[in-house]
Parts: structure tokens; sequence; C-alpha cells
């Protein structure tokens, strides 16, 4: 427990520094015309400046109170990005088996309990079923297979 | 007489389009995949019909609606299998039915509670239909003749109530909700043509992709969040026996009354816009509670505990459909969704849908009937099925999930960019999870935000710039009036709280000067 609520104070913040952000971008790139004829940065303007307002209203009520920090999920949440990139990078390239079984691969790094080979023999699978469910049964296009070089 | 009449011949519409085969086929995956990932803890029903939607691109568009919309109610009825046998709650909505439904499976009433919940379900989801069709046409007689300042104050009214109106803190879901308009600015400008906050990528200029946006909020975030603390597949396998479902003459009279008062409540606060199925049961619940002559037996397997919130959140899914379909304001997240997919394909949800196209209006409301009686036979005979589902191993299904997740978003526009536009919103998600800022509030602004903008423009070219257009005519006043009222009790519930929260802090330095 910490004696105060750091978690909000943080996040309060950031959407205050973020809203002001948002606007000031806005402003500066974007005309922002007259009310009647409401140019592209009027809205935005006005958005990040009540997301500023609503920030520093997290953050103030944050400052009376104890809280804790939440658990971060580091590996997990590395694991499942990371393997999210894989299949970003490699479906079109190689096609969709190589990308489901790279992204299975790295995917089971986010815990122990998936071992290398039941991961490979899982990625065998969700590849079959994918081929025989997206690209024969739906005819989505995506390709299965390829070699770039 | 004519009420009944155009009823009549609105329902034979409904039915024809609903019993077209396509439909019957599209009906039957809905509500078989919805239980399906009802069932499953750490899949939520959200990022299921987003995970979904891809699929349907390729359909007629009141297919597509009508198994999407068969996806988000089945799910509620799959929701609390978990819960009664695993103590887990299968979708959030189904977290109620923890509450009662397990002590009933450790007394060894699982198949009655499994019942029960099943018979609830459907007299929620049936009140909740019939409801529609009632009211639908009488919002739509008086909504017909909105314009833009009645839709535009109307949506604030929306964004506000589901931002006020929640279990969790009111200035963070309000941040979430102007979040969600940010968000929903990047592109081009719909009237000047210049491109927002797309920092000169071009992927970018037709928008974030909804579907991009909802599976990482919901599906990628949720997967992170699951893998450590969702632990299924552990469990014994339970067989559930047809004769261990017969409720005893006791539990049927007990049940009754709850499940009407359940389905009651359900059914009011679905059709606020704001408000979800969580709310619903809770408020249920809780109603329950205080109605009954012997409250001390709840949280130990009290059967009403487990119907009065379930018959609530089918009924609540049954009727969040009206402001949606009759208004084209969706009242919670998922019905975002559906109206995002819906202008996807081309059709406006609000007052003239009704007219112009009948056959999606009534065919997904008769589809509901269809649905719901394809879901008792799914949760009553086939319960087993679904039992021996929850010995698969989270570790096993969640790549399957994200497999799903990649193709699903790769083949909206065939392009590997929105699968980096997932990853980024993937770890938003999760970040927001971690600040316990809550997702919902943040799809709700996207879908509503470029509608917003656009009708507040309109609004203010015919009043000539004059604000006070929104408060001399008599609706959108009347809107007006209920947001500040809104705005008010949150405002100063915020200031009671923080001044709740200072004064033992100032009464122990008072007594300890250090």
């Amino acid at each position: 427990m910490l004696d105060r609520d750091f978690r909000d104070i943080v996040t309060g913040l950031v959407l205050l520094l973020g809203g002001l952000g948002f606007s000031l971008h806005a402003g500066l790139n974007y005309r922002l015309g007259s009310v009647l004829n409401m140019g592209p940065g009027m809205f935005p303007m006005a958005l990040g400046i009540i997301l500023a307002f609503l920030g520093g209203l997290i953050g103030i009520q944050a400052l009376g109170r104890k809280g804790n920090l939440p658990t971060v999920a580091v590996r997990p949440a590395l694991a499942i990005l990371a393997s999210l990139a894989v299949f970003a990078t490699t479906v079109e390239a190689f096609g969709l088996v190589v990308a489901i079984v790279l992204l299975t691969v790295v995917a089971a790094l986010a815990d122990d309990k998936l071992g290398l080979r039941t991961s490979i023999a899982l990625a065998a699978a969700l590849s079959l079923a994918a081929v025989v469910i997206f690209r024969w049964g739906l005819g989505i296009q995506i390709p299965v297979a390829r070699w770039p070089f | 007489m004519d009420v009944l009449s155009t009823l009549y011949a609105n329902t034979a519409i409904g039915l024809e389009t609903a019993f077209s085969p396509t439909n019957l086929l599209y009906c039957f995956f809905g509500v078989f995949l919805g239980t399906f990932i009802g069932v499953l803890p750490g899949i939520g029903a959200l990022a299921a019909v987003s995970m979904l939607v891809p699929l349907t691109f390729h359909v007629e568009s009141t297919s597509a609606l009508i198994m999407l919309a068969g996806i988000w109610y089945g799910s509620s009825y799959g929701g609390s299998t978990a819960s009664i046998l695993l103590n887990l709650p299968g979708t959030p909505q189904a977290v109620l039915a923890t509450l009662d439904g397990y002590p009933m499976a450790k007394k060894g009433r699982a198949g009655v509670a499994l019942f029960m919940t099943a018979i609830a379900s459907f007299v929620g989801g049936t009140v909740g239909i019939l409801l529609m069709m009632l009211f639908s046409p009488l919002i739509v007689y008086y909504a017909i003749e909105f314009g833009s300042a009645e839709f535009f104050t109307l949506m604030v009214l929306g964004l506000v109530a589901a931002s006020t109106i929640t279990t969790g803190s009111a200035p963070k879901a309000m941040a979430m909700v102007v979040l969600g308009i940010m968000i929903g600015t990047v592109g081009a400008d719909s009237n000047s043509g210049v491109s927002r906050y797309t920092f000169g990528i071009i992927d970018l200029y037709d928008g974030v992709s909804l579907i991009a946006l909802a599976m990482g909020l919901f599906g990628v975030s949720e997967v992170i969040a699951s893998i450590r603390s969702v632990d299924i597949g552990s469990g014994q396998p339970r067989h559930i026996s047809f004769r261990s479902m017969i409720p005893s003459r006791e539990e049927v009279s007990r049940s009754w009354l709850p499940t009407l008062r359940g389905t009651a409540v359900g059914a009011f606060f679905g059709a606020l816009p704001g408000t979800g199925p969580t709310l619903a049961s809770s408020m249920a619940y809780a109603l329950e509670k205080k109605a009954s002559k012997t409250p001390e037996i709840f949280g130990t397997g009290a059967i009403e505990g487990v119907v009065a919130p379930e018959s609530a959140n089918n009924a609540s899914d049954q009727t969040s459909f009206i402001p949606t379909m009759t208004l084209g304001i969706p009242g919670s997240a998922t019905m975002a969704l559906l109206l995002g997919v819906l202008l996807i394909h081309g059709v406006t949800p609000g007052p003239t849908l009704m007219a112009d196209r009948p056959d999606i209006f009534w065919g997904l409301v008769m589809s509901f009937w269809i649905g719901n009686i394809l879901l008792l036979v799914l949760n009553i005979p086939l319960i087993g099925l679904w039992v021996r589902l929850l010995l698969v191993p989270y570790k096993l299904l969640y790549p399957a999930i994200l497999v799903l997740i990649c193709i699903g978003v790769y083949s909206v526009n065939n392009s590997s960019f929105d699968i980096w536009v997932t990853l980024f919103f993937g770890a938003v998600g999760y970040l927001l999870r971690l600040a316990d800022l809550p997702p919902a509030p943040l799809l709700l602004g996207f879908v509503l935000g470029p509608l917003m903008e656009t009708h507040f423009r309109r609004a203010m070219l015919m009043s000539y710039g004059e604000f006070s257009y929104f408060i001399e005519r008599p609706i959108s006043a009347t809107i007006l009036a209920i947001t500040a009222a809104l705005l008010l009790w949150t405002v100063i519930s915020a200031l009671r709280s923080l001044w709740k929260a200072r004064l033992p802090k100032g009464e122990a330095e008072a007594r300890s000067p250090e």
C-alpha cells in the first residue's frame, strides 16, 4: 500500500499532457474556423481540452487517497505483442502457414506451460484449420505459402 | 386495430426474412458461436463479435447482422456455465451467477442451476423481444421528426450516460469516451478533406479501422491479462445428466417471481442509453436480495440469486437493440460495434431504417425468436458439450484466438498494416487495464464521434452559429436538460467523495502531529 494513489496520479497526468498535446497539434496545424463554419481543427481542439481537464480531475482526486500499484504481466504482454508483430511481418512475404507457426511459437513464450513440441503440434493443427476454414471454406484472399527470394 | 394490423404485416415480413435458409443458418452459427465464446472464460462477447465481423463482409447485411446479434445474446446464455461450474465468469455480466450458482454446484445442484438459468434467460429474452416489437415503431413515430440538433444532443446524452452511470469512476469513463472520439478524428476530415493526425501514414487516411481497434482493445489485451489469471482445464470432468437438471417443485415456485422481476429490471436498463447487461444484472441481484424474506441465504446457493440476474441480462441484451436500431444511437460498446458494422455495410440505422429496410429491422427481430429457441436447445439437451469444452486448457486456446484475430484483421483490407494497428491498440488496451480505465466507453466514443461532429456542424450551419438553437427546439432542450442533470449529479458526487477522502486524512494529521 502506498500513501498516495500513484497509479491514478500518473494516469491523470498522462491524460492531461496528452490532451494538451492533441489540442496544440490541432491549433498549430489545422484551420480552426468559426463556430458558424467550423474548420477541421475546432472539434479536436475542444476534445483535447476536455481530456486535459478530466485528466487533471482524475489526478487531483487521487492525491488524497492511498493506493496500490498494479502488477504488470511483462512477459505475457511482450510475448503476445511480439507474436502479432511476427505475423504481420511474415504473412505477406511467406504466407499464412509460416506466419501461424511463428506466431504460435512466439506466443508460447508467454508462459512456461506450453513446451516447444506441443507448440509445434498446435501450430500445425492451427495452420491446417486456418487454411481449410479461411482459404478454402470462406475464400478469403490470403496467401497460403510464398517464397519472396 | 391499425397498430395491430401493421404489426402483423411487419411480423410477416420479418418471418419471411428470418426463415430464409441462409438467415436460419447464420442465426444458428451466431448463437452457437456465442454460446461457445460465452462458455470460455478469458474471451468476452465484444472480442468475439469483433473477431467474427470480418467474416460477415462477404455476406448480405441482414444475414451479417443476424449472426453478429446471435453471438451477442448467445454469449449471455453461455456465460453463466463457467460461472456455475468453475466460479469463473465466462463473460463479465455472468459474474453475478457465480455468487449463488457456484455454491449451488458445490451442493450438487449444478444441473438444476444450469437448467434454471437457461429457462430464466429464455423468459428474459422473450419479454425483451416483445418489448422491442411494441416500442420500436412508437419511438420511430416520434424520432422521424428529429433533426441534427436532436441527434447531436441524444448522442451527447448517450455518451454522458454511458460514462456517469457506471460502477467505476465517472471521470475515468468520461475521459475514455473523449479519447475514443479523439481516435475517431484520425484520418481525412469529411468536410474539408484535410487529413488529421495521420502523421504522413497513408494507411491512416481512411481513419483507424474499427475492427483493428476493437480486436486490439478487447481481444489482444484480454489474452494478455488472462494468461496468468485464467486457469481452466484443470478441473475434474463433470457429467451433467438430464435427470440432475430437473428442479424440485419448491425450486420452481421460488424462481418464477424473481425471474419476472429480473426481466423487468433488465428490460428497463437495456433500453436506457449507456447502461449494459452488467449493470442490469447487478441491479436485479440487489433488488432480489432486498425483496427477499430471507436475504441471508443469498450467496449460499439461493436459486433466486441465479435466475434474477440471468433473466435480467438476457432481457437487457434484447432491449438494448431498441435505441440502436430506432435512433441509431448505441447504448453499449457492443451495440456501437454492430452500428459500425452496419455503416460499413452501407446501412444507416436510425428512424428511417424501419420504413426503408423493413426486412433488416423485422428480420432481425424475428431472428431473435429463432435464436432464443435454438439457445434453449443448445443449453439444455446439449449442455454436456459445453461442460466438456471447459476441459480445454487456456494455453492451447490463446494461440488459436490470436490466429483468429490476425486472419480476421488482415482480411478486412487485405493489409498487414491493420495488424500493426491491432498490436498498438492491444498494448494501449493493456495499459488501460493497468490504469483501471474502462475500454468500452472508448469504443462507444470512437463510433459516435464522427457522427457527432457531422451533426454538430450541420446544426451550426442551420442556426447560423447560434448555440441557442439547441435550447429553442423543445426535444433537444429536454435532452440537454437531462444531460446537464446527469453531469451535475456526477460533479456533486465526485466532490463529495473528494471531501470524504480528505476528511479522515485531516483528522489523522490532527491526532498525530509528526
